[in-house]
């Protein structure tokens, strides 16, 4: 019953790529759902509640080291042990690009990366991306400039997603920023003015 | 939406991690890109007791093309762990795997293709994704290593129905080995991949993967079909391949093929796309990749 609320959900919900889950409940209200559960419930009650890791990070630069629960997610790790909000959280399963920072250079979702897992690498958020407090990076100008945002909850997920692309593709076609902004939802600009702004950084160079 | 409590294990080598899933069998899940594995925990749709984590083990990435001797054919072979991000930019694909290469920007966005894997994908089977049809029509072959050995399956054999897959509780896939077909003086083959999605990235609501073997006379040799989100697994349409067998294709055979294909999918139909619709895409993208194939790819 659980799981068929849930398919109901997710059908009711369409926004996006949800189909995956969706099949995953449809097919687990359909056939496994009962007997599973009730053997994770059993199984649940020989894992401890907390597994605790202490990890070492590098962000922005600077070294973290912090003791974690297993469950917790890199966004959450970010936000609440490192107070680096940041980093957005929108949808919590991928698909909305808000949580998206750089994992060894890759914008990556910190949503769907676990923060234990982020253990000697090096972490690349928003709040690195300004030369100082007073000069915004190249990037964030032409945002500024070409008035890319509105809310700006997308923004920072876009700009980080938006900075490894030009590291890698500095004159882009209007397309190929397109294709590249594929992952990152936008509620309020329509795009365009995001579009604008990554080819303007492309014109000053 | 937070996963459940879990033990996580970094695993250390890969018998390290093969020890460990042989002790906690289907209580353990591995964790390869995450990227499908996460949200369903983010979900509480898998609440797995425990992770062992596959991305610390060296060695687990990476690909190779095997030239083998005289009569046997030549094999790309992919470590299961190797990132999308990769394959999209192999020029050793690009060469020798043309199909897989044009199919890769197609999965997902890139941020989830910097740390998706093949053989997480593969493992996943989820008959929407683009990889397990690709697999079916290159007739590759997939590597399960457990603690009691290895064994091989044909790509045709892994997919039982949605999520489900011929490995068992203990098994690892850690390599894919993709048959590779140079041309000779007797055989050229040529394919292509396209789908309709409604976004970029998004999952498809139709797709096909085709290829086409043609002898010196023009004559096709061999035909495969693959289909993505037409079934319960990937669907290969053997029916509307054979009849393109034996004749130098001409454009009403494609026409007919198409009809056939149309016919033999079984798309589940959604919120995005009815089933006469995604029969509809099956149709119109049949059509088009063998049209491509036969116009601009011999
Ligand atoms: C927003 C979004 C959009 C997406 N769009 C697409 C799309 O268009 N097309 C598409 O194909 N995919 C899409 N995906 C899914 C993506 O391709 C996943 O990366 C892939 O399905 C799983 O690969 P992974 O390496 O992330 O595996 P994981 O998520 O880590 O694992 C998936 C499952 O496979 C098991 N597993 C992993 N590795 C192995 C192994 N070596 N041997 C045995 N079992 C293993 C895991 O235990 C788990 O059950 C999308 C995902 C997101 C979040
Ligand atoms: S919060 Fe939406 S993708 Fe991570
Ligand atoms: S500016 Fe509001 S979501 Fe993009």
């Amino acid at each position: 019953m659980l799981c068929k609320d849930f398919s109901l959900r997710f059908e009711m919900t369409d926004v996006t790529q949800k189909r995956c889950f969706v099949l995953f409940v449809i097919k687990m209200s359909q056939t496994t759902c009962p007997p599973k559960l009730l053997q994770i419930q059993n199984l649940k009650s020989k894992i401890p509640m907390s597994d605790l890791h202490t990890i070492t990070a590098t962000v922005n630069g600077k070294s973290y080291t912090r003791t974690i629960e297993s469950r917790m997610l890199l966004s959450d790790f970010i936000r609440h042990e490192l107070g680096l909000t940041g980093t957005h959280v929108g949808c919590e399963y991928g698909v909305c690009g808000a949580c998206t920072i750089l994992y060894d250079n890759h914008p990556t979702r910190s949503c769907l990366t676990l923060a234990v897992q982020a253990n000697g690498h090096r972490l690349e958020t928003v709040e690195g991306l300004a030369v100082s407090p007073t000069q915004l990076h190249p990037l964030q100008q032409a945002f500024h400039e070409a008035h890319g945002l509105q809310c700006g909850y997308c923004t920072p997920g876009i700009l980080m997603t938006m900075k490894a692309f030009l590291a890698e593709n500095p004159h882009p076609s209007e397309a190929e920023v397109r294709e590249a902004l594929s992952g990152n939802l936008c509620r309020c600009t329509g795009y365009q003015h995001i579009v604008d702004a990554v080819l303007n950084v492309k014109d000053e160079g | 939406m937070k996963p459940a409590a879990f033990k996580y294990i970094a695993a250390e080598s890969l018998a390290q991690a093969l020890a460990l899933k042989a002790e906690y069998g289907d209580e353990a899940k591995w964790l390869a890109g995450g990227q499908s594995l996460v949200p369903a925990m983010n979900l509480r749709v898998a609440q797995p007791a425990v992770l062992i984590d596959l991305n610390p083990i060296e060695g687990m990435a990476g690909l190779t093309v095997k030239e083998k001797p005289t009569s046997e054919p030549h094999a790309l072979v992919i470590k299961a762990m190797t990132r999308y991000r990769t394959l999209e930019r192999s020029a050793e694909i690009a060469t020798h795997c043309p199909l897989l290469h044009e199919t890769m920007p197609h999965v997902a966005h890139p941020q989830i293709r910097n740390r998706g894997t093949l053989g997480g994908n593969l493992a996943h089977a989820d008959p929407a994704s683009e990889l397990p049809a690709v697999m079916m029509v290159l007739n590759a072959k997939f590597k399960a290593q457990s603690v009691r050995g290895e064994r091989w399956i044909a790509a045709r054999d892994f997919f039982y129905t949605l999520f489900t897959t011929a490995l068992a509780a203990d098994e690892l896939l850690t390599e894919i080995a993709i048959p590779l077909q140079p041309d000779t003086p007797t055989a050229r083959t040529r394919t292509c991949f396209m789908e309709i999605a409604r976004r970029r990235g998004d999952y498809a609501m139709m797709g096909v993967a085709a290829s086409v073997t043609l002898d010196a006379n023009g004559v096709c040799t061999d035909a495969q079909l693959g289909y993505l989100n037409a079934g319960d697994t990937p669907i290969l349409a053997t029916q509307a391949a054979q009849s393109l067998v034996g004749q130098s294709i001409s454009a009403a055979q494609i026409q007919a093929a198409a009809a056939i294909a149309r016919d033999e999918v079984q798309p589940p139909g959604n919120v995005h796309a009815t089933v006469a619709f995604q029969r509809h895409l099956a149709t119109v993208l049949t059509k088009r990749t063998l049209t491509t194939i036969l116009d601009f790819r011999f």
